[in-house]
């Protein structure tokens, strides 16, 4: 399998955990091509140049060929915007001249190859790793990580494999579709971004592989069933497999109190933590405001209340009736939210 | 507040009303045991940050007068002409003179013997210290504080040098070149200085692992002894020294190609472990304890019931020595007649349930912390350093002043160097649980009783002076 594509997908706000990213994919598979998926515009006074970083190429939203996309980015918060679109780009990718597409989170980073996923892909359509693959044995791990994983879907899809034959392209099609049309945060009615359509994933394709081995998406969420070591012979392990890739999920702010929860004590995450966040301050993006998306605001400034968007989402006579809701002015959308109390 | 222990509901106090000092109190009523609120540990993970960036706020120590070529070749010449036995060039990271510690009293021992031996001994030490190899740069660049024969010259250039090591070899000197240490200097012009004085053999010392890594301890994020991780590994990766690890250790490695020096190391343990993780080129190797022990004849009495036993940590109460887990043990403790606690050293932490005594080891007294543990009686003395130690002067004090030691069993030459004088002298413990179960069971009351408690005296070597006098004598 030698044409590999792998590709993030984020808002300039993650661009320093997309280039950490980066920086571990080309170190230990130099010869994939990886791609960046844009959910966003350069804020003023920011200049991304592609030939500065380690991706090889960048795709923004507008070009994935989605039908009114400023309409269906408003409909959308910064993570399902960033989830959405991943359906329509591992389409795209999976029928050019590729052997396998593979999707990573950015805010994931290698530690060693991901060997296991390149064998499964030679007999699989598609792999992906579970949340847990061990039965938790105490309350609260029960709480935090089985029951949470049948709220947000079985497989973490920080990751998801894809081979390029027909059962892999069938998937990615039916992906893209779902995606584009229910890729929310509606747990409540069965829906939670991407996540809960895998959960169909095994019984809808054929050759859907699952990857049990606990070096692979390593995360709080699964730590105290597979605990960081750090051993002399210079291997990382989480339980007794190495680690392969580790999902710094959330460690700047609910993360990292998961992680000493499942730490029980000991620190070798932590020291995982110290590094990631060392590589975060050396690739941060200087120029990029703090918390910027320029889908999170209204034309003049004002953030987009998260009432509007579901409001905008679930009524096509307001999609028919403001052809550009992020506009501001007195006949624009924000108004008529404004006049309806709608905050 | 409410806390579920065993599904039952206990009520605890509201923290916010009382002070750290006093909750640990009402916890430890209920049966909890010590623990830190927060967690020392990931604090320090989190703080560590890679050597480079830690020596940004080194500042330049740059003393006295530059000597310029001319005064230097004059004064050297001179002082050459009085010490007929030959010269000493020596490298180490620091000024021996007015700074304390194991491999500054080592270097005054060895100096001083070679001077008493008619050689002159000239020590040279970066002017602008790092916690680092300093990066390439000439020779007319690289400044170096130096002292000759015990007594301040002023700085230095390296240039200078190059020029004075040719020209006393010129006029027969033979030099003898002894690299302590490279932290801080330009390996690259130090290799450069050594050749210059046509030594067939150079001599550098393995004082600790800095070979290896720019962490000198091999403190994996300035927390755990990694034991070597290969370079450019995983773990290596996520160290704060590994990014410098990789350009460390290939300027390391050509300074020994260059100079195929004869290595001396202070104990057989680590000696092995540097030639094993090392892999560094070099002539031969060959240990070189930097102290003995000899004992009186005389034991310190012996701990009976009728009194608590005396429990002391011996030096500074730094993190990588193991002050933590002493601490710990002191705050458990508190209250419990079985035990009085002491620290020993130039720092008062001012933990309750504590006594601290100064002791302060100088040059010319190097028995001062062995003596404060006779004098204050220590039956038990706590080693549990974090380091792969290289010799353990603080073991060997404790040992000299009569106490029985509990050790770390991986901390390098601790615990070999205990185990050799005697199997009473000392337990070695692999995990902070088992060292905290020997005082909570009160195990190490019937060690105490049953120890060797002998009292001894500590001579201190003479270091390379040992090694170059004996071969003067055969050459």
């Amino acid at each position: 399998m030698r044409k590999i594509h792998c590709f993030t997908s984020i808002s300039y706000s993650y661009l320093d955990r997309a280039r950490v990213l980066a920086e571990t994919l080309r170190r230990f598979h130099p010869d994939w091509t990886l791609w960046l998926l844009m959910s966003d515009d350069e804020p003023e006074g920011f200049h991304f140049d592609l030939a500065s970083e380690k991706f090889d190429h960048i795709v923004n939203v507008k070009e994935l060929g989605i039908d009114n996309v400023r309409q269906w980015a408003f409909g959308h918060d910064v993570v399902e915007l960033c989830t959405a679109v991943k359906g329509p780009m591992m389409h795209r990718l999976i029928n050019d001249d590729v052997d396998a597409v593979i999707y990573i989170d950015p805010d994931i980073a290698l530690f060693a190859p991901l060997d296991h996923v390149l064998d499964m892909l030679t007999r699989h359509s598609v792999v992906l790793t579970p949340h847990v693959i061990q039965a938790e044995d105490r309350l609260d791990g029960i709480l935090d990580n089985e029951i949470c994983s049948l709220q947000h879907g079985v497989y973490n899809l920080g990751f998801v494999a894809v081979r390029s034959c027909s059962e892999g392209k069938k998937f990615a099609a039916w992906w893209r579709d779902r995606l584009l049309k229910f890729c929310i945060d509606d747990i409540p009615n069965g829906l939670f971004t991407d996540q809960r359509w895998c959960d169909l994933a095994p019984a809808l394709f054929a050759d859907v592989g699952v990857l049990r081995d606990p070096g692979y998406n390593a995360a709080s969420w699964n730590l105290g069933t597979r605990p960081i070591s750090l051993s002399s012979d210079g291997k990382i392990r989480a339980g007794q497999s190495v680690l392969r890739f580790f999902h710094f999920t959330k460690v700047n702010s609910v993360g990292e109190g998961m992680l000493a929860n499942y730490s029980y004590g000991h620190t070798e995450v932590f020291e995982l933590l110290r590094w990631y966040r060392e590589r975060l301050a050396a690739n941060t993006a200087p120029g990029v405001p703090k918390g910027w998306w320029v889908y999170g605001t209204y034309a003049d400034g004002t953030p987009i209340p998260r009432s509007h968007r579901l409001a905008f989402r679930q009524r096509k006579d307001l999609q028919d009736h403001f052809d550009d809701p992020f506009l501001s002015g007195p006949t624009s959308y924000q108004a008529w939210c404004a006049t309806e109390g709608l905050v | 507040m409410k806390k579920i222990v065993s599904n039952i509901f206990i009520p605890t106090p509201d923290p916010s009303a009382f002070s750290d000092e006093e909750l640990r109190r009402l916890w430890k009523a209920e049966g909890w045991a010590y623990q830190q609120w927060d967690n020392g540990l990931r604090e320090r993970i989190a703080a560590a940050v890679s050597p480079r960036e830690r020596g940004l706020c080194w500042a330049a120590m740059v003393q006295g007068e530059r000597l310029n070529r001319s005064d230097l070749i004059r004064t050297m010449k001179e002082t050459c002409a009085t010490g007929p036995s030959g010269m000493v060039l020596s490298f180490s990271h620091d000024n021996y003179i007015s700074t304390a510690g194991g491999v500054q009293n080592c270097i005054a021992d060895e100096q001083k013997a070679l001077c008493a031996a008619e050689w002159t001994y000239l020590h040279l030490y970066p002017a602008h210290p790092k916690p680092h190899l300093a990066d390439p740069m000439p020779a007319e660049d690289v400044v170096l504080g130096a002292s000759l024969n015990g007594r301040h010259l002023g700085h230095v250039y390296m240039h200078d040098l190059v020029a004075m090591t040719t020209e006393l070899v010129r006029t027969g000197v033979r030099i003898t070149p002894v690299v302590h240490h490279l932290l801080g200097h330009v390996p690259e012009r130090v290799a450069e200085l050594v050749l210059a004085t046509g030594a067939s053999q150079p001599i550098v010392w393995a004082h600790d692992l800095f070979a290896l890594c720019p962490s000198i301890h091999l403190l994996r994020n300035d927390t755990t002894f990694c034991g070597g991780a290969p370079c450019e590994s995983s773990v290596c990766g996520i160290c704060n020294a590994g990014s410098e690890r990789a350009e460390h250790m290939t300027r390391i490695r050509s300074f020994f190609r260059a100079t195929m020096p004869q290595v001396l190391a202070p104990s057989a343990t680590l000696l092995e472990f540097w030639i094993d993780h090392g892999q560094m080129p070099h002539a031969e190797a060959r240990v070189v304890p930097l102290c003995s022990l000899e004992f009186t004849g005389q034991s310190a009495p012996a701990w009976t019931a009728e009194r608590p036993l005396r429990v002391g940590y011996l030096g500074q109460p730094t993190y990588h020595k193991g002050w933590n887990a002493f601490e710990a043990l002191v705050r458990w403790h508190e209250g419990d007649p079985r035990y009085a606690f002491h620290i020993l050293g130039i720092a008062d932490p001012g933990v309750p349930n504590l006594t601290y005594r100064q002791a302060l080891v100088t040059p010319n007294n190097r028995m001062a912390m062995a003596d404060a543990v006779t004098d204050v009686g220590l039956d038990v003395a706590i080693n549990w350093s974090l380091c792969y130690e290289s010799f353990s002067f603080t073991a060997m004090e404790a040992i000299a002043g009569g106490a029985f030691v509990i050790a770390r069993r991986e901390a390098g030459n601790v615990w070999p160097l205990i185990s050799s004088i005697h199997p009473n002298r000392g337990r070695a413990v692999s995990r902070e649980t088992e060292l905290q179960a020997l005082f909570a069971s009160g195990d190490i009351l019937a060690l105490a009783a049953g120890a060797d408690r002998r009292l001894g005296r500590m001579v201190p070597g003479h270091a390379t002076g040992d090694v170059l006098m004996a071969e003067s004598l055969y050459a």
